[in-house]
């Protein structure tokens, strides 16, 4: 949940602010400076992970810490900080959703764990932090966000405790001593304040997080309208900022009007000229700038399948029933209809000759597995477009749900929760990537 | 850890594996060539009857000899297993799977195809069960036994007199760490590892311990993750005791390394010609795989009850679980996780059950691994490094014996005015100025070339210098710039990935980390900065070695925990060099 700006002035720093700005300055600046309602739905498979998140850490509280005393989320800031300090002073072994407050900040702490007596804190305790992940890795944004919680709780103890821990989706536990990670934490706690200090936005700059970032909503519309350079795959942030600071070159149009000796003058090696040519030209025949080069009569033989649901599952983990229909396009055919019965079985004889079926996302590749599976079809690939565009293409979708990657190419031809408009959708961005 | 977990975590690498190859079908067949899997234009030079020698122009491939490959030129495809690369890969003799006069001689398209090996390790764990064969073993290495220290009672005098005669046949001088294993390994231990640091005489002490097993009465199996490994091991043994009869099960074609005395024999063959009085005394190597793919070799007279698993720090658990299902009695490890551990797929490469066999002893059951502890290869300077910062988690500290500590990096034609090449200094770095490079840097290929070329010209030989680089794009760079400094028939020395490097000792090892872009660096920090690659890499060398790396490297904060915990690691090495 986002605070709103109010009154002019930027949110306070929380923890989740530390990951914002490991992921993209712009980030980290439109969290403390842009209205909440500019940001956009996380995409389904984000809001899934979120709710799965939510539920290992009451697993793992109820595992755990099962004598631990939370602090109520409903309850207004002040008063959960209060209770975190009551908490504290009566020495409970575990508090959960500890709360901190402070001029600018704010954290909430997944675990706070009681390690000493202290009669020389104001609290009389001493306790750590730790956090819960789902994550099977330890991210640096989970070290800085609980040395963030740390330097919080410091306040209130008035003794630092020199570790935090971490509970992980194998629900290992790994200790990190926070001395490690000091400088980093340092360097970007200064980088955080001047971005809530400051009116002057860093600027967006295209990359791999762009697709399920809240602000894409913000950042997309303006990296298409200004030709950014990092509209091209090879220019990555370092070489962007040089070659504004250097030639005033911000846009990709500018960058194609130079030649490869000036290029080579701002330090570009051959080698990453040619990328950006080519990138260059695909961005001049408003096509799909690649990664790297596709199979293109590959993709143009590709048969699409979309299923039809009564009702249309949360998540691809998630046990549903089967689907009603599997459609299937070949290309140069109409679209079918196939029913498929409750044991998920279905007649594909119209796909048998067809070894690479794209469907798009992560339900309807398990759903196309498990009919695959239950019909004993064998040497069929299943091929999820989602993956293919977020592996290999690199252009400014507003998210990565087929409304977004198709609807970047063209506007669909009619409602995508209907079959045969989320099969033609899936074609126009085949047909759209096997130009480039 | 139990079972269920490693089927789940087999069948989510394999779904993995099977999503990277969907995928991988999309790509252009240049964009498979850039990732070297794939070679366009092959001629047809030379044909056999079921074999076939490939020329192209350039070979920048991941290929081997055994790699299997999909090939096709227009309508015709075939089914190839590559025997033998020459002229710097440039040639490639391949067994087809069929007559070959018919065949268009090109351009031919040769593609890796994939190897799905889950279903035989997936049928091995479900015959894991209680009761059964194997689940001992493996509840020992899932740490269900309890602790299990090594005895450090005094080995009987016969026994103890068995060790004395292997050593003194093998004309060896072993030190302690190495004679603290020959005992450990001659009480007849159900789980017992050996971690060998570079340069500790590992493989030499894997043959010293199966001839005292097989002296005491023990048939012994050897197995490991490559055929290289089970190669190198049965050459070593055969070098030290020329009369112990062995003999590898597994493919011709995969004879690479091993000694020409050494019959490469399938499972049902193997004894054949082998006096019935050695028949005891054999020695059987084999893929660990292979292994698991015979399980039914005890039916054929070849059953192992100690069994000697080589390079286990690069065997997936998940098949080193399976273990015990080969029916020993005694299991040795032999490997070391701080160097290579095994591939995973990315997205899983963090889970706690994405380890090595080796790794999982250590988290289990530490108290059953013996460091060795001198190194022969390392001079004082790079060994007081590699110790510092991938051997100072326990055990004995990794020291550089004294026959080798004082070594210096000497040019036989007299010193060069590069710095770089300077005696005094073991470790150099050399400070790769800008920040665009990513797969490829032009600054450090010509750094680079230019100190080997120094080597070259003042009388060190390509076999006793080599290059390291994360990336082959950077590898197939720096060749181009020596082979220009050189000339065109100038032997090159070995410059490729870590990958290719392991096992190999020269005098100076060169390495380009290449990469200096900072959103790059970030994006492949994990790989980039593994203490691991790091130690293989520097760890090759008697005594120098050159980093070239950007300083960006230390600049950058990896998204992952332990990536930055390994650029911390380079950046006290760094700060080592001069």
């Amino acid at each position: 949940m986002v605070e709103e700006v109010t009154g002019g002035q930027p949110r306070p720093t929380s923890g989740q602010f530390f990951s914002s700005l490991q992921s993209c300055p712009q980030r980290a600046w439109a969290d403390y400076h842009l209205p909440a309602n500019l940001k956009a739905k996380p995409p389904a498979f984000l809001g899934a992970l979120q709710q799965e998140g939510v539920e290992h850490e009451r697993r793992i509280y109820r595992e755990l810490f099962p004598d631990a005393l939370e602090i109520p989320a409903h309850l207004p800031p002040a008063v959960r900080a209060k209770k975190t300090i009551e908490a504290m002073e009566s020495g409970v072994p575990a508090i959960l959703q500890a709360y901190f407050i402070g001029e600018g900040c704010v954290g909430v702490a997944d675990v706070l764990e009681w390690c000493a007596v202290a009669p020389s804190s104001p609290v009389g305790h001493l306790y750590q932090v730790g956090e819960v992940k789902r994550s099977s890795a330890l991210a640096m944004a989970h070290v800085l966000q609980a040395a963030w919680y740390t330097e919080l709780l410091a306040e209130i103890q008035k003794q630092p405790w020199p570790e935090a821990f971490f509970i992980l989706g194998d629900r290992s536990r790994h200790v990190v001593r926070l001395e490690e990670t000091a400088a980093v934490y340092a360097a970007h706690k200064t980088a955080l304040e001047l971005l809530r200090a400051t009116d002057t936005q860093p600027g967006p700059h295209l990359c791999r997080a762009c697709p399920s970032c809240p602000w894409r909503g913000v950042c997309m519309p303006e990296l298409s309208a200004s030709e950014h350079v990092s509209l091209v795959p090879a220019i990555s942030r370092s070489t962007a900022a040089r070659l504004k600071l250097e030639a005033g070159i911000t846009s990709w149009r500018q960058v194609a009007a130079m030649t490869d000796t000036q290029l080579h003058a701002l330090g570009i090696t051959a080698d990453k000229a040619s990328s950006i040519r080519l990138a260059v030209e695909q961005l001049q025949a408003h096509g799909a700038v690649t990664q790297s080069r596709l199979n293109r009569s590959k993709l143009r033989q590709l048969a699409t399948m979309t299923a039809e649901y009564t009702k249309i599952p949360a998540s691809a983990a998630q046990e549903h029933a089967a689907p009603a229909a599997l459609w299937i396009a070949v290309p140069g055919s109409d679209a079918t209809r196939i029913p498929v019965s409750a044991d998920w079985t279905a007649d594909l004889s119209p796909i048998a000759a067809h070894p690479y079926l794209a469907v798009y996302g992560a339900t309807e590749s398990a759903a196309t597995h498990r009919i695959l599976r239950a019909a004993n079809a064998r040497g069929q690939e299943v091929i999820d477009l989602l993956s293919v565009v977020e592996n290999y293409i690199h252009a400014p979708f507003s998210g990565l749900e087929l409304e977004h990657t198709a609807g970047f190419v063209a506007p669909p031809l009619g409602p995508l929760t209907q079959a045969a408009s989320r099969l033609a959708a899936m074609r126009s961005l085949i047909d759209w990537m096997a130009a480039a | 850890m139990d079972i269920a977990d490693l089927q789940d975590f087999l069948q989510r690498e394999r779904q993995a594996a099977r999503e990277e190859a969907s995928l991988a079908t999309l790509l252009a067949d240049t964009a498979l060539v850039d990732r070297g899997d794939a070679l366009l234009g092959l001629q047809i030079a030379d044909r056999g009857r079921n074999s076939v020698v490939f020329r192209c122009d350039e070979n920048e491939s991941r290929f081997r000899a055994g790699t299997q490959l999909s090939m096709t030129c227009g309508q015709a495809s075939i089914r190839a297993v590559i025997v033998d690369l020459a002229d710097r890969g440039r040639l490639l003799d391949v067994r087809v799977d069929r007559k070959t006069d018919t065949l268009p001689s090109g351009p031919w398209t040769a593609i890796e195809a994939a190897i799905d090996t889950s279903f035989v390790v997936s049928q091995c764990l479900a015959k894991l069960q209680p009761g059964a064969p194997g689940w001992s073993f493996f509840n020992a290495i899932a740490g269900k036994t309890g602790e299990c220290p090594p005895s450090q009672n005094p080995l009987a005098t016969h026994v103890l007199a068995v060790v004395e005669s292997v050593v003194a046949a093998a004309g060896a001088a072993i030190d302690a760490s190495q004679r603290e294993v020959l005992e450990q390994a001659a009480r007849l231990p159900s789980l017992y590892a050996v971690q060998g640091p570079p340069g500790t005489g590992k493989t030499m002490l894997l043959a010293l311990v199966s001839e005292t097993l097989v002296r005491l009465g023990r048939r012994v199996l050897i197995v490991a993750p490559t055929h290289q490994a089970v190669n190198n091991a049965l050459t070593a043994i055969h070098r030290l005791f020329p009369e112990t009869p062995l003999v590898k099960i597994g493919d011709e074609l995969r004879r690479e390394s091993l000694a020409d005395s050494i019959p490469c024999r399938a499972a049902k063959t193997a004894t054949i010609g082998i006096a019935a009085a050695d028949q005891s005394r054999l020695v059987v190597g084999m893929t660990f795989l292979s292994a698991l793919h015979n399980q039914g070799i005890r039916a054929s007279g070849l059953s192992a009850n100690a069994l000697l698993i080589d390079e286990a720090g690069q065997l997936p658990l998940t098949q080193g679980a399976c273990a015990g299902l080969l029916g020993a009695g005694v299991n040795i490890l032999f490997g070391d996780d701080a160097q290579l551990p095994p591939v995973f797929n990315g997205d899983l490469s963090e889970e706690s059950l994405a380890v090595s066999l080796f790794r999982q002893v250590r988290r289990t059951s530490p108290e059953r691994i013996t460091r060795l502890s001198t190194t022969y290869r390392m001079n004082a300077g790079l060994c007081e490094i590699v110790a510092r910062e991938f051997y100072s988690d326990s055990g004995p500290r990794l020291q550089a014996s004294p026959s080798v500590a004082a070594n210096r990096f000497v040019l036989p034609k007299g010193e060069s005015n590069q710095r770089a090449l300077a005696p005094a200094t073991s470790l150099v770095w050399l400070r790769t100025p800008g920040h665009d490079s990513m797969q490829a840097n032009p600054w450090e290929a010509e750094a680079v070339a230019t100190i080997i070329a120094k080597c070259l010209a003042r009388g060190k030989t390509a076999k006793e210098v080599a290059v390291v680089t994360p990336f082959r794009r950077q590898a197939a760079l720096i060749r181009r710039v020596l082979q220009g400094l050189v000339g065109p028939d100038a032997e090159l020395p070995i410059i490729d990935t870590v990958e290719r490097v392991q096992g190999l000792t020269v005098d100076l090892i060169a390495i380009s980390m290449a990469a200096s872009d900072p959103d790059f660096i970030a994006s492949v920090a994990r790989f980039l900065m593994s203490p691991n690659r790091l130690n293989v890499a520097i760890s090759r060398a008697r005594t120098k070695a050159v980093i070239a790396a950007s300083p960006a490297l230390l600049d950058v904060v990896p998204g992952e925990y332990t990536a930055f915990l390994g650029r911390e690691t380079m950046r006290r090495v760094l700060d080592c060099a001069s």
